[in-house]
C-alpha cells in the first residue's frame, strides 16, 4: 500500500469526509438546549446531559449508536427495558411529600382535569397523520411527566422517543412561562384572591399507609404503570417509615443522580440528523404545547366548576398545578396567588393536585398501554 | 381509526377519573379511620 493509499484510507475514516449539514444543524439543536440549560436554567440536570449528548451522536462515523456501542447499550438496557423511568419514579417518591394530598384529598381530582390536554393533543396528533400508538406518546407529553413520557413512548412508539422526551422535559422547564396566561384568562382578580384555610397536620401513620393504600387502588385499577407506580411508592415508603435512612438518602441522591445522567445521555442518542430532521419533531414539539395548554385549561375549569357544590372554596389558581410537572407547576400557582393578594399561600394546597397530577398522568399511560399495546 | 381513538380517550380519561376519585375516597376513609384511632389513644393515656 502507497503513501498515498494510507493518507487516502485515514481521509475517508476521518469524520470530515463524513460531515453533512444535518450533523452541523443537529450539533445547533445539542448547543441550543445546553444553552437554554446553562444560560437559562431551563432543566439543567437533563438538558446539559442530553444536549451534549445530541452533539455527541452528531459526530459523523463515532462509534457510539451502533449495535453493542456505547450510547446503544445505555438505552437498551436503560430505555429498551423501562429501568431507567422507573428508577426516576423510586427518587422522586423518595422526595415526595403527598401529605397536602393527604389533609385535603378533594384536590387529587384536579389532578385528574388536568389530564385533559392528553386527550386533546392525542386527537390533534391523529390529525397531523401520526398513527394511534405514536398519537398516544405524544398525548402523554400533556401529563408534564417525563419518564411516563418516556415509560409509554418506549412500549407503544420507540421511533419517536427522542422528539416527545425533549419536548416534555423542555415544556416541563418553560412551566412558569406557558401557564401564567392561560391561569390569567380563565380566572377573575376575585376568583384569584380565595384564600384557602390551612391545610390540617397530616400524622406519620397516615403518611406510611398512603403508599401501600396508593399502590394498591392505582396497581388493581390499571396493573400496565404497576413499574412506575410501584417505584414511585416504594421510594415515598422509604421517606415516610423513617427507619431506612441509607435508603432514603440513596434513592434521593446518588442513584437518582446516577439514573439522570443514563436518561439524559439515552435520550439525547436517539437525535442523530437521520432520524431527527424530519417534519415530524417540528409536529410533536406544538402538539406538545397544546397538550399542556389544554391541561392547564383543564385543572383551573375543574376548580371553578368544584367551587358551584363545596362549601370551602377553593382558589382555582391550583387547578392549574395538575398538570404534574413537580414543584415547578405549584410554584406558578403560588407566585399567580401572591400577585392577586400578597398574602395569599397557595404553594402547600397546590401540592395537592400537583403530585396527584403525577398518579393521573401514569393512570393515563397505562390506559393506553392496555388498551392499545 | 378515528372510531377506535374515540373509544380509547374516552374510556381512558374515564378510568383517570375513576382511579382518582376512588383513591380520594380511600384516602379520606383511611384518615378519618387513623384520626378516630389516634384519638382513642389519646383519651385511653389520659
Amino acid at each position: 500500500m502507497s503513501t498515498f493509499d494510507v493518507f487516502q484510507m485515514i481521509l475517508l475514516k476521518t469524520g470530515f469526509f463524513h460531515l453533512t449539514f444535518g450533523h452541523v444543524i443537529m450539533w445547533g439543536v445539542g448547543l441550543f438546549f445546553m444553552m437554554l440549560a446553562i444560560k437559562k436554567d431551563f432543566e439543567p440536570l437533563l438538558l446539559v446531559p442530553i444536549g451534549f449528548s445530541i452533539f455527541l451522536v452528531n459526530m459523523p462515523m463515532a462509534p457510539l449508536t451502533g449495535k453493542g456501542e456505547l450510547l446503544n447499550i445505555f438505552y437498551h438496557y436503560g430505555l429498551e427495558w423501562e429501568v431507567i423511568p422507573c428508577l426516576i419514579f423510586l427518587g422522586v417518591g423518595a422526595l415526595t411529600d403527598f401529605g397536602p394530598m393527604i389533609a385535603n384529598p378533594k384536590t387529587i381530582l384536579l389532578g385528574a382535569s388536568a389530564q385533559l390536554g392528553v386527550y386533546v393533543a392525542f386527537f390533534g396528533a391523529l390529525l397531523f397523520g401520526f398513527n394511534i400508538q405514536e398519537a398516544a406518546s405524544i398525548g402523554i407529553i400533556g401529563g408534564a411527566d417525563g419518564p411516563t413520557t418516556i415509560y409509554l413512548t418506549q412500549m407503544l412508539a420507540p421511533q419517536i422517543l427522542g422528539a416527545t422526551a425533549v419536548a416534555a422535559y423542555s415544556y416541563m422547564s418553560m412551566v412558569p412561562l406557558i401557564q401564567p396566561p392561560i391561569m390569567r384568562l380563565l380566572t377573575t382578580e376575585r376568583e384569584r384572591k380565595i384564600r384557602m384555610k390551612k391545610l390540617r397536620k397530616v400524622s406519620k401513620t397516615e403518611k406510611i399507609i398512603y403508599p401501600l393504600l396508593a399502590t394498591a387502588v392505582i396497581c388493581l385499577i390499571t396493573p400496565a404503570v404497576a413499574p412506575l407506580m410501584g417505584l414511585l411508592m416504594a421510594g415515598n415508603l422509604f421517606r415516610e417509615c423513617g427507619v431506612v435512612e441509607r435508603l432514603l438518602k440513596t434513592s434521593q441522591n446518588e442513584l437518582l443522580n446516577i439514573v439522570t445522567i443514563f436518561l439524559g445521555l439515552s435520550v439525547g442518542s436517539t437525535m442523530s440528523a437521520d432520524k431527527f430532521l424530519r417534519p415530524q419533531p417540528i409536529f410533536i414539539f406544538i402538539l406538545g404545547l397544546v397538550a399542556f395548554a389544554f391541561s392547564t385549561v383543564g385543572g383551573i375549569l375543574l376548580a371553578k366548576l368544584m367551587n358551584l357544590f363545596v362549601k370551602e372554596k377553593i382558589n382555582p389558581l391550583i387547578g392549574s398545578a395538575g398538570v404534574s410537572a413537580v414543584p415547578m407547576a405549584a410554584r406558578v400557582s403560588q407566585k399567580m396567588g401572591q400577585e392577586a393578594d400578597k398574602h395569599n399561600y397557595l404553594l402547600m394546597h397546590a401540592m395537592g393536585p400537583n403530585v396527584a397530577g403525577v398518579i393521573g398522568t401514569a393512570v393515563a399511560a397505562g390506559m393506553f398501554l392496555t388498551l392499545l399495546k | 381509526m378515528w372510531k377506535e381513538a374515540l373509544k380509547v380517550a374516552m374510556i381512558g380519561f374515564s378510568v383517570v377519573f375513576v382511579a382518582l376519585w376512588v383513591l380520594a375516597v380511600s384516602v379520606r376513609l383511611m384518615s378519618l379511620f387513623f384520626r378516630h384511632d389516634e384519638k382513642k389513644a389519646v383519651e385511653v393515656q389520659q
